[in-house]
């Protein structure tokens, strides 16, 4: 994996409490998705047979990473359910249980960038408005 | 504390041996307990993360992944052997690996 480079401007007045980036081959998901990872909505998208369910699962384990990178601190990694569309360069994530206690008061600002190959995630956790259980971040 | 015998240790020794050469494309006899996992067979969290789901499944254990990463960040598994350990402990003390000293 060689070295790549990703910009952009952020549109999130709050302060910034935390960044953390991630990057995973596509073709390493193109296998039975993590029960431990991936929550049961996440597995029941990634199961539609449309070709593009390694990227969606691929998408969301770089977002559960870079936020985990982000906290500097473990979560349960189902606690973060992306929903992440293979056209769009942001995901919607929803935050359950813990997690969401914890990231009340949060913004969460996901980037997505794709290449045939790859898959790169940068999440932001901003202080800001705040988030509970179940609210898209 | 589950007590394991000795064709179980086995076992988990094997499933991991096994699950890296698998994962790696390399062959079985090159690996060793001191081969290190990141340096030598690029591992990383989502290759930790199958072999841990792996362990969970045969075992039936419900351990935590964070858990299991709070005592990583105590303690790192860096080579093989250190991951045969690690599994036959979670597979002996699961979500009490936190308070074991291995």
């Amino acid at each position: 994996m060689g070295t790549t480079f990703c910009t952009w401007t952020s549109d999130c007045p709050g302060p910034l409490r935390g960044a953390g980036v991630d990057a995973e081959r596509i073709d390493r998901f193109r296998r039975e998705p993590l029960e431990g990872v991936f929550g049961p909505g996440e597995r029941l998208r990634a199961s539609r047979g449309d070709g593009r369910d390694a990227e969606r699962l691929c998408a969301g384990f770089c977002v559960k990473e870079a936020l985990w990178k982000a906290l500097e601190e473990p979560y349960d990694l189902r606690e973060c359910e992306v929903i992440a569309d293979p056209e769009a360069d942001r995901a919607e994530v929803l935050l359950h249980g813990d997690l969401a206690v914890r990231l009340r008061g949060t913004v969460l600002e996901v980037r997505i960038w794709r290449d045939p190959e790859e898959i790169r995630a940068a999440v932001l956790v901003h202080d800001g408005a705040a988030l509970g259980e179940g609210e898209t971040g | 504390m589950k007590e394991l015998d000795p064709a179980t240790v086995q076992e988990i020794t094997d499933l991991v041996y096994d699950f890296f050469a698998a994962e790696c494309d390399i062959d079985r006899s090159r690996l060793h307990s001191g081969t290190r996992i990141i340096e030598e067979l690029e591992g990383d969290s989502l290759m930790f993360l199958s072999l841990l789901e792996k362990v969970r499944k045969r075992w039936g254990i419900g351990i935590e992944l964070k858990t299991l990463a709070r005592h990583l960040m105590k303690k790192p598994a860096q080579t093989i052997g250190q991951v045969v350990d690690l599994s036959v402990a979670i597979v002996r003390h699961g979500d009490d690996i936190l308070h074991v000293d291995l």
